[in-house]
């Protein structure tokens, strides 16, 4: 969380319904969930009632922040 | 009314990460020496050990709390304690089911002893512990509520493994009854740093790995030591009362 800048995509395995809180909180542009783990329906949910949109792939982070590089995405400079 | 000293997580040599003096007597001797006469045994995602510390406590003016430190899939340590190893066992098996089944490699992580009440090698176990369960935060409270257990969110504050670390604040659809802190935060200082934990009735713990590690600063004014007055005794209801108390 406090590593996220706003309007960021946030790349994790963590599929807790929290992680929803956090997009909202920083206003991040989507949250993708990596190696398929699933979100619960509370999670859904809350994704749905605050407009967060969350995207998944089987990919683990590695590989996803790899694809998201060659599609021109860039870090922030530090 | 009576007054009980606690120090509610401590593992054994069960533990990879414990030293090979965290046997059944030494911990009973060891809490006993520092006025201590409640305390849990919380090994990571195992109970396997904790029959043999209530036997050493037998006859002795300690009360032994059966539990383990389980992982939650979101890497979340949490202390979940009982009454009786009936209901710990009851746990074990969801637990179990849980567990990747990884073998424990010795090397890297360190020996897994179950023991007997005087300390004596009875096995090793082969399944790897320090690892997640595939247990949510939220069914691994359910789990254990239902058994009847308290389930209390370990060292939350730490980099590793703590809930504010790893999922920001308490979900607020969990009723979670008490927080745990380390050692090596002052529990004056959680208001300021830590202000979504201020309103939870906070424990502080050794998080026991060696005999040096006890803490004896959780105070309980209570009936009896059981789960339940644990519980009233975190909330300050019905006369029972909670405290992390200083030594100066």
């Amino acid at each position: 969380m406090t590593g996220a800048t706003p309007e960021g995509i946030w790349v994790t395995l963590m599929a807790h319904s929290n992680i929803i809180a956090v997009a909202a909180l920083l206003d991040l542009s989507a949250v993708i969930i990596t190696e398929e783990a699933q979100p619960d329906q509370n999670t859904l949910a809350k994704a749905n009632e605050k407009d967060v949109i969350l995207l998944s792939t089987p990919h683990d982070n590695f590989h996803t922040i790899g694809s998201l590089w060659e599609l021109g995405v860039r870090a922030q400079e530090e | 009314m009576k007054t009980f000293l606690a120090e509610l997580h401590i593992h054994t040599v069960l533990s990879p990460c414990a030293s090979v003096e965290m046997i059944p007597p030494l911990i009973v001797r060891t809490a006993l020496d520092m006025g201590i006469n409640l305390i849990a045994i919380t090994d990571h995602n195992s109970g396997k050990n904790a029959a043999a510390v209530i036997k050493a406590a037998q006859s002795k003016e300690l009360t032994v709390l059966p539990g383990m430190e389980l992982q939650t899939r979101e890497d979340v340590h949490v202390l979940c304690l009982f009454d009786t190893l009936e209901q710990l066992d009851s746990l074990q098996i969801l637990v179990d089911q849980s567990l990747p089944n990884i073998k424990n490699n010795i090397e890297f992580y360190g020996e897994q002893f179950i023991v007997d009440h005087t300390g004596e090698f009875i096995q090793r176990e082969s399944q790897l512990l320090l690892t997640s369960t595939n247990l949510s935060f939220e069914d691994a409270f359910k789990a254990v509520n239902g058994l009847g257990g308290l389930f209390i969110p370990a060292h939350v504050t730490r980099q590793a493994f703590g809930l504010i670390t790893h999922l920001g604040f308490v979900p607020p659809d969990v009723p979670i009854e008490a927080l745990e802190i380390s050692r090596h935060i002052d529990i004056q200082k959680i208001n300021e740093s830590f202000p979504q934990i201020k309103d939870f009735p906070i424990i502080q713990s050794g998080d026991v790995h060696y005999l040096d590690d006890f803490l004896s600063v959780n105070q309980f004014k209570m009936k009896k030591p059981s789960i339940l007055e644990i519980k009233l005794a975190l909330q300050n209801t019905k006369d029972r009362h909670f405290e992390v108390i200083h030594h100066n």
